[in-house]
C-alpha cells in the first residue's frame, strides 16, 4: 500500500524527498510496534542480488539527467525496487554528481559510482563526453513530437486521425515529424504558431485550453512540455538541422519485475540511443500503458503499481519505438513449488511459468474425460461405447500414449487440420471462383495434406503459383484477394501471425512495423499477373516480371523487403514469390514455426500462447515466451510436421489437466495451469450430433454422410453451420471461427430439426428397444454416447424415477436424449 | 423589509465577487451603492462568458448537441431535448448544472470547470430570470484573461513619416513572424502590412514603416483597403477564440465601423466596391455578408465544407467569390445571398482569389499550384497553368500581370499564361504578394516576416525589410514562464498527497534460524543498529525536507497575508471615496432641505408630497449606501483576523465606524425633517440596529 505521488516525480527531482518521505512515514509509525522496515523489505527470502539498470550511463550532454533504477533479486526469484534506499557513493564527484538516484554529469570525463543495498553493492560506470554544447539543443523531432505525444495531441480519435480534427492534422503519434513540423509552422502560417507571442498563439492557447478546445486542456501552464514548446517557439520555431540525432532504438527498465505480492511499486526507466551514439533518460517523454490491468497498472510517470496475481507487460512508446518489460504479480500468499512430475518438455516449461506466478496446477483428468477431450480435439468426434469400454478396460499405464497415437495417424486428424490450413487459405466461393475452381483447389489440398505434404512444403507451392487455376489449383489462392495489399496483409497474418494492416497508413502504433516494411512485404505480390484463359470459369495467374508499389508517404518505388527482415535480392525479372516462399517457409524464419506451433497449441489447450493466435506483436507478447520458442524449435526440428507436435501436446500432462480450479489457479486463465472448457466449434458439434443420433447431413460439394469439417467452401449456406460460427473464410483471421453463444443457437437446439428431427430421424431409441434393451441400459447407452460416462446415482435414480411411472418409456427416453444433446456438458469440450 | 433582505443578498454578491476580483469590485460596487436600479444580472452581463466557453461549439454554424447558445432568443430556445435554462432555478438548467460540472454532460469538455465567477454570473443570470438587459452602470465586463489580452510593449518605433495624424507608431515585437496579411493601397504606393495587434503602413517607394492602426481585439489576419483608398478594413481577432472586423479612416486613423463577432478568428475580409457590404470567411465553413449601414448579418452562405480562406467582391460589386480548404469555390449574387456559379477544378485548398479589372474573370489559386481563370458568363474554366510557385498562397493582379508567391519559397510575375516575366527566390515560403498602386512594385512577404519590394516587371528585389524587432521582450516572456513554472510546481505540491498505510509485515523479520548462535546474534544485533541508523538519517533527512517545506509554505502564507492586507487596504480606500461621496450628497441633499424649507414653508400640501416622494428616493439611496457601507464594515472585521494587519487597520476601521455613524446622524436627522414636513413619520429611520434585525 505504499504510495508514492507519482506525478511529482517525472517534473521535478522530488522523488526521491517524497519517496523516502512515505517510506519513513511507514516506519515512524511501525517503529513504536515492531523496528522493522516497511513490510516489503522484511521478506523471509534472502536478497542474493542487485542490480542496476542501465548498466551504464554515459552523457553528451551536461544538461542530460539520468535516473538509474537499482533492483533487488530475492531467493524466490522476487525482484524488489529499492532505488531510493540505495546508497550511492561517486568516485569522483567533480565528474558526476548525484540527486537521489538521479545523475548529474558535471564535467568530462570517466568515474564509477558504487550503489550499495543490504551489504550488497554493485559498480556502475559512467562517461562524461560533452562538447562544446553543454545544453541538448530543443529539436522539433527530439523535444516537441514527444511532449506532444505524450500529451495525446496526435493519438488516433484526435489530431492523429486521418482527416485531423477540427482542421488540423498530425500523424499518428508522430510517424511523420516532418509532416508535423510543416503542419505546424508552415501549412497555416500566422494561425498556429506566433513567433511573436510565444506563450499566447494558437497552439499554446489550444493545448491548455486557454481558448476552447474540443480536446480540453492538455498541457498544464508551467509544466515541462509547456516550457519546451513556449522555448522553442521563442528559439524561432526552426526546422531541425540536417544532423540532428535520430533515435535508433528504446531500451525499458528494469527489465524483468516479479512482485512478491499486489500493491508493490517499481518505477521504470526508458533510454533512448541515438545514431550519434548518445543516450538519453527519456522517461519523461514517453508514454507508458500496460497490456493487462488487472495485473499491474502503470502511471504517466511509469510507475507500476501491481493490481493482482498475474503476468503482464508494460510498454513505452518513445518515438517510433515502443518496448517492453515484462512483470509477473505472485499472489502473496505462501507457495510451495507443486508435486508435478513433467511428462516432457511442455510440462517442463509450464511447470516453470507456474513456479514464477506462484500458480499450482490442477489435478489430472480422469480417463473418462481425457477420452472424450482428446477424441473431440484430435478427430472431432465422440468415442463411441465400445471404444470407450476398451480404453478403460486397458490396464497398460500406456494407453494415454498409445490413445494419441492412434487418432493422431488417423484421416480424421488430417481432416481436422485440412479444416484449419483451407481457413487460412480463405479457401471459399468469391471473386468469381466458380463451383469447379473450388473443388480443384479443395481437393488439390487435401491430395497435398493425405500424400504427407507438411506445411511448408503447401506454401512453398502456393505462394509462388503460376498457371491457370484448373491446371494447377494453387493459383486459386491469387483469386481470392487480389491486391498486393490485402494479399500482403493475408500472408502475414496467417503464415507468420502478424497483422500489418495499420502499417499501410501509417507506422504501427503498438508494433515495430512501419510504412516501409508494410510495402515493402507488400512488393513480393506486386507483379502478379492475371488473364482470362480459354475456359471462361478459369484465370491463368503469372508473373508480371515489371511494375511495383509506390510509397504512399515518400512517394517512391518500394523494393521487396521481408518482414522485419533484409531486402530481397532478385534477379530481374525473376518472380519476387519464389524468394517471398523460401524465406517464409526457411527454418531460420523463427516467426513462421512459432505461428504454426502456436496455431496447433491454441487449438488443442482453447487459447494461444499468443492470443489471439494471429496477432503476435511487441505489445501482445507470448505469456509464456521460452513455450512459444521451444515449440517452435520443435516444429522446425519435425520437419513442420503438425502431426509430432500434436502426439506431444496431447502427450503433455498440461493438456491433461482437469477444468476444475483450486485456490491458487483460480485466477489463472492464460497460463495453462488448467484445462479450458470449450464450445465446440460448429462443424464439430454438427458431426457430434449426427454422430450420435445416427444421421448424416447433406454438405455443399460433399456426397451425402460426409462430414462437415471436410466442407470444401467457406461461402456455403448452412443454417446449423452459420449460426454455431463457423469461419466464413472471408479473412485468414482466426477470428472467424466463434464459439461464443447466442440466442439463436440455444433456440435451434431447443427447437430446431438438428436435434429433435435428428432423433426422430435416427430412430437410434427405437433400434435400441427392438433389440431388446432393458430402459435401463438405454439409459446407460445415451450417457456414454454422448458425455462419455454413466449417469451419476442421482441422476440414476431421478430418471428411473420418472421411468417408473411412464405410459410410453420410449418417449420418455427420446426426451432424455433431448435433453442430453441440449446440455452444456454435451455441447461444450472439458 | 422585504426589500432590505433582498438587498443584502445582492449585496453579499457582489462583495463576494469583490473579494475574489478586487479589479471588477469598483465597478460593481457602485452600481450596487447607486441603486437606481435592481441588480439583476443581465444577458448582457453573462454574454461575454458564454461566448468565450460555450459559443464555439454551439452556434449556428456548427450545432453540437443540437444546441445553440449564441444568442439570448437560441438560449432561451433551448436544445430540441429541452431548454437549458430555467428562469429562475439554476438547478433545473443544464446550462448551470453542466458548466458547475453537477450533472453529465459536464462542461467544457475534458476540462476543468471555468471560474467560479463566470459560473456564479451564470446562475446569479438564471436566478435573475434570464433577463436581458442589467440595468445601467451595473455592467461587470469579464475580461479576456490577460495573456490573451493585448500585452503592451513599452519599445516602440517612431513614425518615420507623419502620413496621417491618427497613425501611432509600429509597435516592436520579440521575433519576427509569418505576415498573415497584407493588401496595396488602391491610390497610393502604400500597403498595409499585419503587425502585432496592428496594422502597420508602409511606404512602398521609400520602404519607410508609415505607422499604425492599432487593432486591441487580438492579431490581424485579414487586410483590405476600400476601393477608393479611403478606409482600410482590418480583420482578425484572438485564434480558436474570437473575431472582429474593424474599418480604419486611412486619412486620421479613425475608426469609423466595427462589426462581425465570431467565435474564431477571420481569414479573409472585402468591402463591397460600394462599401455599402462587407464579406468575411473564417474556420466557421460559411460566408457572412455584413450590411456595413446597419453592421446586421444580410446573409450567411452555407455551401462550403472546410474553412473559408478567401473572399472577393468583383470590381462591379455584382458578384463574391469565395474558396475554402477543400477546394470549394463559389460565385454568389451578394445582394441576395444566391449562389451564381459553382467552379469545379481546384483539387487542393484554394488560397487566393482576384478578378480582372471587368469583372468578368476570376483568378484563383491554391495548393494544387495551378493558377486558373475562370469566365462568369458561363462560369467555365478559360485557362490554367502551373504557377511554378509550389501550392499557391497569394496572387494578386492588376488587369494584365499576374504576381504569385507560394510554397516554394519564389514569387513569379506571370504576363498571361505560361509567359513568365520574372522570378525571386526567397528564403521561405511566400506567405502574401501584393501589387502596389504605380503598378511597378510587387510587395511579397515570407513566413518567416520578411518583406521584400521588387520590381514588377523583373521581380529584382529592391528592398528588404521587416518589422520592428525588440527581442529584449524574451525577458518578459522568460519572467512569464517562470511564475507558470512556480504557480505551476505550488500547484503540484498543494496536491494532497496519498497518506502512506502502514501495513503491519506478516512475515517474521530476519531468519531465526541463526538466533542460536551468539555470534549470529552480534550480528544480528550490528545489523538491527545499522538499520535503526540509516532509518534515523532517513528520519532526519525527511525531517529537513518537511521543515524546509513548511519554511516554504510560511513564505507563500507571509505573501499571501501581504496580498489580502494590500487588497483589504484598497477596499477602504474604495469605501472612504465612497462614504465621502455619500457625505457630499447629504450635505447637499441637506442644504437643499433647508433651503426649500426655509424658503417656501407655504407650499401646498401637492407640491410638499412630490418633494416628500423625492425626498425619500433619496433617504432610500442614502439608506441604501449606509448599509452598504455597514456592510462592509462587517466584511472588514472578519478579514481582519490576522495579526499583522491588524494594526494599521484598526485605525481604519474606526475612522470608517466614524464616518458611518456620522452618515447615520445625517440620515437619522434628514428623516426627522422629512417628517417635519407633513408630521408623519412613514419611514422608520434605519439604525445599525434595525439592519441587523432585517438581516436576521
Amino acid at each position: 500500500m505504499l504510495k508514492v505521488p507519482f506525478r511529482l516525480t517525472s517534473q521535478f527531482c522530488m522523488h526521491a524527498l517524497c519517496a523516502s518521505a512515505a517510506w519513513v512515514a511507514q516506519f515512524a509509525v511501525a517503529a513504536d510496534s515492531v523496528p522493522k522496515l516497511d513490510a516489503a523489505s522484511a521478506r523471509s527470502e534472502q536478497v542474493e542480488s542487485i542490480s542496476i539498470q542501465p548498466s551504464e550511463i554515459s552523457f553528451k550532454y551536461l544538461s542530460d539527467r539520468q535516473k538509474i533504477l537499482v533492483q533487488a533479486q530475492f531467493a524466490d526469484g522476487s525482484t524488489r525496487d529499492v532505488t531510493e534506499l540505495a546508497e550511492i557513493v561517486v568516485q569522483n564527484p567533480q565528474r558526476v554528481d548525484f540527486d537521489a538516484a538521479e545523475a548529474i554529469p558535471k564535467s568530462s570525463g570517466k568515474t564509477i559510482a558504487t550503489v550499495t543495498w543490504q551489504g550488497l553493492s554493485k559498480d556502475l560506470p559512467i562517461a562524461v563526453a560533452h562538447s562544446d554544447e553543454n545544453e541538448r539543443p530543443l529539436r522539433f523531432r527530439n523535444d516537441i513530437l514527444p511532449v506532444l505525444t505524450r500529451a495525446g495531441c496526435n493519438a488516433g480519435k484526435c489530431h492523429g486521425s486521418a482527416s485531423g480534427k477540427d482542421g488540423f492534422r498530425l500523424s499518428l503519434y508522430g510517424f511523420d515529424p516532418a509532416g508535423d513540423y510543416y503542419r505546424i509552422t508552415r501549412e497555416m502560417s500566422g494561425r498556429r504558431i506566433n513567433l511573436a507571442k510565444p506563450d499566447n498563439c494558437l497552439l499554446i492557447n489550444k493545448a491548455t485550453g486557454e481558448v476552447p478546445h474540443t480536446g480540453g486542456a492538455r498541457i498544464e501552464v508551467g509544466s515541462q512540455g509547456y516550457g519546451k514548446l513556449v522555448r522553442w517557439l521563442a528559439s524561432g520555431a526552426r526546422p531541425d538541422p540536417k544532423e540532428t540525432s535520430t533515435p535508433t532504438s528504446i531500451d525499458v527498465y528494469p527489465l524483468q519485475v516479479v512482485m512478491s505480492r499486489p500493491e508493490e511499486q517499481q518505477q521504470m526507466t526508458v533510454v533512448a540511443r541515438y545514431d550519434d551514439g548518445s543516450m538519453r533518460d527519456v522517461t519523461d517523454l514517453s508514454v507508458f500503458f500496460s497490456n493487462n490491468d488487472a495485473t499491474a497498472t502503470v502511471s504517466e510517470s511509469g510507475n507500476i503499481v501491481g493490481t493482482g496475481p498475474g503476468s503482464a507487460f508494460l510498454m513505452a512508446r518513445f518515438d517510433q519505438f515502443t518496448s517492453g518489460t515484462s512483470i509477473v504479480v505472485r499472489s502473496g500468499k505462501n507457495y510451495t513449488k507443486p508435486q508435478f512430475e513433467p511428462s516432457n518438455y511442455i510440462d517442463e516449461l509450464t511447470l516453470a511459468r507456474w513456479v514464477d506466478l506462484h500458480v499450482v496446477p490442477s489435478e489430472l483428468c480422469s480417463d473418462e474425460v481425457f477420452l472424450r477431450r482428446v477424441y473431440l480435439d484430435t478427430i472431432g468426434l465422440l468415442p463411441t461405447e465400445d471404444q470407450r469400454t476398451q480404453f478403460l478396460n486397458d490396464k497398460n499405464p500406456l494407453k494415454r500414449e498409445q490413445l494419441v497415437e492412434e487418432l493422431v495417424s488417423s484421416d480424421h486428424f488430417l481432416d481436422m487440420w485440412i479444416m484449419k490450413l483451407a481457413e487460412l487459405l480463405q479457401i471459399r466461393r468469391a471473386n468469381g471462383l466458380t463451383a469447379k475452381g473450388l473443388s480443384l483447389y479443395d481437393a488439390w489440398l487435401r491430395e497435398q495434406v493425405h500424400s504427407g505434404a507438411t506445411v511448408d512444403k503447401i506454401v512453398r507451392d502456393l505462394i509462388p503459383a503460376s498457371g491457370s487455376t484448373f491446371e494447377n489449383p494453387a493459383t486459386t489462392y491469387y483469386q481470392t484477394e487480389t491486391t498486393p495489399q490485402l494479399l500482403a496483409e493475408n500472408i502475414a497474418q496467417a503464415f507468420l501471425g502478424t497483422r500489418i494492416q495499420c502499417a499501410q497508413c501509417h507506422n504501427h502504433p503498438f508494433d515495430r512495423w512501419t510504412m516501409d516494411d508494410y510495402y515493402g512485404f507488400a512488393a513480393f505480390v506486386s507483379q502478379v499477373g492475371y488473364k482470362q484463359a480459354k475456359d471462361p470459369r478459369e484465370i491463368t495467374v503469372y508473373n508480371l516480371g515489371e511494375g511495383s508499389l509506390e510509397h504512399p508517404v515518400a512517394g517512391r518505388k518500394v523494393e521487396p523487403k521481408f518482414l522485419g527482415g533484409e531486402y530481397a535480392k532478385n534477379n530481374e525479372g525473376e518472380d519476387y514469390r519464389i524468394a517471398l516462399a523460401q524465406w517464409l517457409t526457411s527454418p531460420d524464419n523463427k516467426a513462421f514455426a512459432k505461428n504454426l506451433a502456436n496455431v496447433v497449441w491454441a487449438h488443442y489447450m482453447g487459447i494461444g500462447i499468443v492470443e489471439p493466435v494471429d496477432d503476435m506483436r511487441v505489445s501482445n507478447p507470448p505469456t509464456n515466451p521460452k513455450l512459444l520458442d521451444t515449440l517452435g524449435q520443435k516444429v522446425v526440428e519435425f520437419e513442420f510436421d503438425v502431426r509430432q507436435l500434436a502426439r506431444d501436446i496431447c502427450n503433455s500432462k498440461t493438456y491433461q489437466l482437469a477444468t476444475q480450479t483450486n485456490a491458487d489457479n483460480a485466477w489463472d486463465d492464460r497460463n495453462f495451469s488448467h484445462a479450458r472448457i470449450r464450445r465446440m466449434r460448429a462443424e464439430v458439434l454438427l458431426d457430434c450430433i449426427s454422430q450420435v443420433t445416427s444421421t448424416s447431413d447433406r454438405l455443399a460439394g460433399l456426397p451425402l454422410g460426409g462430414r462437415a469439417i471436410q466442407a470444401p467452401d467457406g461461402a456455403s449456406n448452412n443454417y446449423f453451420l452459420e449460426t454455431f460460427g463457423r469461419a466464413s473464410r472471408n479473412t485468414p483471421c482466426t477470428c472467424e471461427v466463434s464459439t461464443s453463444p447466442t440466442l439463436s443457437q440455444a433456440l435451434h437446439l431447443l427447437n430446431g430439426e438438428s436435434t429433435s428431427g435428428k432423433i426422430a430421424e435416427g430412430k437410434w431409441i427405437d433400434n435400441l428397444a427392438a433389440e431388446g434393451k432393458t430402459t435401463s441400459q438405454i439409459v446407460d447407452a445415451i450417457y456414454k454416447a454422448c458425455l462419455t460416462r454413466t449417469p451419476t446415482e442421482t441422476e440414476r435414480s431421478g430418471i428411473e424415477q420418472k421411468l417408473k411411472d411412464s405410459k410410453d418409456s420410449n418417449a420418455d427416453l427420446v426426451d432424455l436424449f433431448w435433453a442430453i444433446l441440449n446440455s452444456n456438458e454435451f455441447i461444450f469440450n472439458h | 423589509m422585504h426589500q432590505l433582505r433582498d438587498m443584502r443578498f445582492l449585496l453579499s454578491c457582489g462583495l463576494a465577487i469583490c473579494l475574489s476580483n478586487p479589479s471588477s469590485c469598483a465597478q460593481s460596487m457602485q452600481s450596487h451603492s447607486t441603486g437606481e436600479s435592481e441588480t439583476v444580472v443581465g444577458y448582457d452581463q453573462v454574454r461575454e462568458v458564454i461566448r468565450k466557453r460555450c459559443a464555439t461549439c454551439h452556434n449556428p454554424d456548427e450545432m453540437r448537441g443540437d444546441l445553440d447558445l449564441s444568442t439570448l432568443t437560441a438560449l432561451r430556445a433551448g436544445a430540441t431535448s429541452g431548454p437549458v435554462a430555467v428562469a429562475g432555478k439554476p438547478n433545473q438548467s443544464m446550462l448551470y448544472k453542466s458548466a458547475a460540472h453537477l450533472d453529465d454532460p459536464v462542461m467544457p469538455p475534458n476540462s476543468p470547470k471555468i471560474p467560479g465567477r463566470e459560473l456564479d454570473l451564470i446562475r446569479r443570470w438564471i436566478e435573475g430570470g434570464l433577463a436581458e438587459k442589467s440595468g445601467p452602470r451595473s455592467e461587470i465586463s469579464v475580461e479576456i484573461p490577460s495573456e490573451i489580452s493585448i500585452a503592451s510593449s513599452d519599445s516602440e518605433v517612431k513614425p518615420t513619416s507623419s502620413h496621417a495624424s491618427g497613425l501611432v507608431a509600429a509597435r516592436a515585437m520579440l521575433h519576427s513572424t509569418a505576415i498573415a496579411a497584407l493588401d496595396a493601397h488602391p491610390k497610393q504606393n502604400i500597403v498595409a502590412v499585419s503587425g502585432n495587434q496592428q496594422a502597420v503602413l508602409l511606404d512602398v517607394a521609400t520602404g519607410k514603416w508609415l505607422g499604425a492602426f492599432d487593432f486591441p481585439e487580438g492579431e490581424v489576419t485579414a487586410l483590405r483597403f476600400s476601393r477608393d483608398g479611403r478606409l482600410l478594413v482590418v480583420a482578425g481577432g484572438v485564434a480558436g477564440l474570437s473575431g472582429r472586423v474593424v474599418a480604419f479612416d486611412v486619412a486620421t486613423g479613425k475608426r469609423m465601423f466595427q462589426l462581425a463577432d465570431e467565435n474564431d478568428t477571420i481569414l479573409s475580409v472585402d468591402l463591397s466596391p460600394d462599401g455599402s457590404m462587407l464579406a468575411l470567411g473564417g474556420p466557421a465553413k460559411v460566408v457572412r455578408i455584413f450590411s456595413v449601414a446597419s453592421g446586421e448579418v444580410l446573409h450567411t452562405l452555407r455551401k462550403h465544407t472546410d474553412w473559408v480562406l478567401a473572399v472577393r467582391f468583383s470590381p462591379d460589386g455584382l458578384l463574391l467569390a469565395s474558396g475554402d480548404r477543400f477546394g470549394g469555390l463559389f460565385v454568389w449574387e451578394p445582394q441576395r445571398g444566391a449562389e451564381f456559379h459553382t467552379l469545379r477544378g481546384h483539387t487542393g485548398a484554394i488560397n487566393t482569389i482576384v478578378w480582372d479589372q471587368n469583372s468578368e474573370t476570376l483568378v484563383s489559386g491554391g495548393e494544387d499550384g495551378r493558377i486558373r481563370t475562370w469566365n462568369m458568363h458561363h462560369g467555365e474554366l478559360t485557362s490554367q497553368w502551373a504557377a511554378g510557385v509550389g501550392a499557391i498562397l497569394s496572387l494578386d493582379s492588376n488587369g494584365t500581370l499576374v504576381a504569385c508567391g507560394g510554397r516554394n519559397k519564389n514569387t513569379i510575375v506571370w504576363n498571361g499564361p505560361e509567359q513568365k516575366l520574372g522570378e525571386h527566390l526567397d528564403n521561405d515560403q511566400i506567405e502574401r504578394v501584393a501589387i502596389a498602386a504605380n503598378g511597378k512594385s510587387l510587395v511579397s512577404a515570407d513566413a518567416t516576416g520578411n518583406i521584400r519590394l521588387l520590381d514588377m516587371q523583373t521581380a529584382q528585389e529592391r528592398l528588404s525589410l521587416s518589422l520592428p524587432v525588440d527581442d529584449t521582450q524574451i525577458q518578459v516572456v522568460f519572467k512569464r514562464m517562470e511564475d507558470a513554472r512556480a504557480e505551476y510546481a505550488r500547484r503540484l505540491y498543494a496536491k494532497p498527497d496519498t497518506v502512506p498505510v502502514v501495513q503491519a509485515s506478516e512475515t517474521v523479520p530476519l531468519s531465526e534460524f541463526v538466533a542460536n548462535s551468539s555470534m549470529a546474534s552480534m550480528i544480528l544485533a550490528m545489523k538491527s543498529e545499522i538499520e535503526t541508523s540509516r532509518q534515523n538519517a532517513a528520519l532526519l533527512r525527511y525531517k529537513a525536507a518537511e521543515i524546509a517545506e513548511s519554511l516554504a509554505a510560511t513564505a507563500k502564507l507571509m505573501q499571501e497575508l501581504q496580498q489580502a492586507q494590500s487588497a483589504l487596504q484598497a477596499h477602504l480606500d474604495k469605501q472612504d471615496l465612497h462614504i465621502t461621496a455619500a457625505e457630499k450628497h447629504s450635505a447637499a441633499f441637506e442644504a437643499t432641505l433647508l433651503k426649500m424649507l426655509a424658503s417656501n414653508p407655504q407650499l401646498s400640501t401637492e407640491v410638499a408630497k412630490q418633494q416628500q416622494q423625492a425626498l425619500e428616493v433619496k433617504l432610500a439611496r442614502h439608506q441604501k449606501l449606509l448599509a452598504t457601507s455597514l456592510q462592509m464594515l462587517d466584511q472588514l472585521s472578519a478579514s481582519t483576523d490576522p495579526a499583522s494587519v491588524d494594526a494599521d487597520l484598526g485605525k481604519t476601521r474606526k475612522m470608517v465606524l466614524e464616518l458611518s455613524n456620522e452618515l447615520q446622524q445625517r440620515v437619522d436627522d434628514v428623516t426627522t425633517r422629512i417628517d417635519s414636513i407633513d408630521g408623519k413619520a412613514d419611514t422608520e429611520p434605519v439604525t445599525r440596529t434595525s439592519l441587523v434585525d432585517a438581516e436576521q
